[in-house]
């Protein structure tokens, strides 16, 4: 017996609504990985580049006893920078995402921390003279809640376009 | 008829093996994440800054010079003074306050030490703190240092972050009545008391002591209060006053 009709392989107009949306997702990702990778990465070879002052700034939380603040602030930066490459290059995407979003949560927990406490965070002499100066908390707060939705939507929709997850596993 | 062979599109739309790879370097970067960890644990915990060095009435890893050394009388309060010599407020402080508090110190009514913290080396991007910290150990082993520490804030550059050069470090040797400058010129080019000035911002840094200036009367730390910080910065001979409410505390 033979087919008498060729059946085609995609059914067509139904689909199209659904890949436009996905493709429009997949660059809301890709704009996603960008901006939280770069942020990450810059943010970690600064970091990076001066140990020290990274280490002090995490004992200023005091939140961490010191030899444990210590230790985040030497190793912290370099998770950072890890985060920055693979979702700049969209490699192992969800995973890098799982510890952009540990580390951002932590950060604003940090924050709010120091915030209800009255602890002001800043490291320095202060030259019109005065031990407490207005710290930006409420600033450094919104910065870090909209960082967590970028990598927020990459956790939960890890899939981008122009990933290398897509060229290496898809 | 015989049906089509279908072996090579059978072959083709087998799922393909999930691969292995993601997970190989999930796991090689948490274990190095560990290893980091535990590695920097252990390194801090084999501080050798604990044990660093200064010049003479210096408590070791960095713990204060001690001015006037058995002078304080029975019972007197223990007064900290942390400071940065590049820091424009503990220029301030030391206006306002320097004198009283030197002389209280030699009087014996006050067990006086000072901290030179270098922080601001970093904010700054120079070396000035640390080699200004550092010529003024190298005071004390001639026992200049009140005088050194006064003479380093009189010089105090207009503009934050000029710093000081080892040239006018040096060159303020005679205002501080050092009597061997060659000794004390080699010290300071040397660097010889670099490791004590380290420890000594580390034992700051682990004493909680996170601005300057920083006066800490037995135990109690007048920077938490903002009217006493600014009282000790702007108004000349206020640390009496200060030093009685904090020592009744």
């Amino acid at each position: 017996m033979t087919r008498t009709e060729h059946t085609p392989d995609v059914v067509a107009d139904g689909d199209t609504g659904a890949s436009r949306r996905t493709l429009v997702m997949d660059w809301i990702g890709l704009a996603c990985r960008l901006i939280f990778g770069g942020v990450m990465l810059w943010a970690g070879v600064t970091k990076a580049m001066e140990i020290e002052v990274t280490q002090r700034a995490t004992q200023a939380f005091e939140i961490l006893p010191y030899d444990l603040a210590n230790v985040w602030g030497m190793l912290m930066p370099f998770v950072e920078i890890v985060v920055g490459v693979f979702l700049l290059t969209g490699f192992m995407t969800r995973f890098a995402a799982v510890f952009g979003t540990l580390l951002m949560v932590a950060f604003i927990i940090g924050i709010i921390s120091v915030w209800v406490r009255g602890i002001s965070i800043d490291c320095g002499c202060f030259g019109g003279g005065g031990a407490v100066t207005d710290p930006s908390y409420g600033m450094d707060l919104a910065r870090d809640v909209a960082l967590l939705a970028l990598v927020g939507w990459l956790l939960v929709r890890p899939r981008t376009a122009l990933s290398l997850d897509r060229k290496l596993f898809a | 008829m015989p049906r089509p062979d279908a072996s090579e599109k059978l072959a083709a739309s087998k799922p393909k093996q999930p691969s292995k790879a993601p997970l190989i370097v999930a796991i090689v970067l948490v274990v190095a994440l560990i290893a980091g960890g535990a590695f920097a644990l252990f390194k801090s915990q084999s501080g050798g800054w604990e044990e660093a060095t200064g010049p003479q009435n210096s408590a070791a890893g960095g713990d204060g010079i001690t001015l006037y050394p058995g002078k304080a009388k029975e019972g007197a309060p223990e007064v900290k003074i942390y400071e940065d010599f590049q820091c424009p407020v503990c220029h301030e402080m030391e206006k306002a306050n320097g004198k009283q508090i030197l002389q209280m110190a030699a009087d014996g009514d006050i067990k006086l030490s000072f901290h030179m913290m270098s922080f601001l080396d970093g904010n700054l991007n120079n070396t000035a703190s640390h080699d200004a910290a550092n010529a003024a150990f190298c005071a004390t082993d001639q026992n200049r240092f009140p005088q050194y520490h006064k003479a380093v804030y009189d010089n105090q550059p207009e503009k934050e972050g000029d710093g000081y050069t080892k040239e006018l470090l040096k060159s303020l040797a005679p205002k501080a009545g050092i009597k061997d400058t060659a000794a004390f010129d080699k010290c300071v080019d040397d660097d010889k008391y670099s490791d004590y000035v380290e420890a000594t911002q580390k034992k700051s840094d682990k004493d909680g002591v996170r601005g300057t200036p920083t006066v800490i009367i037995d135990g109690k730390s007048t920077a938490d209060d903002e009217a006493t910080f600014q009282k000790l910065v702007q108004t000349p001979n206020s640390f009496k006053s200060v030093l009685e409410e904090y020592s009744k505390k």
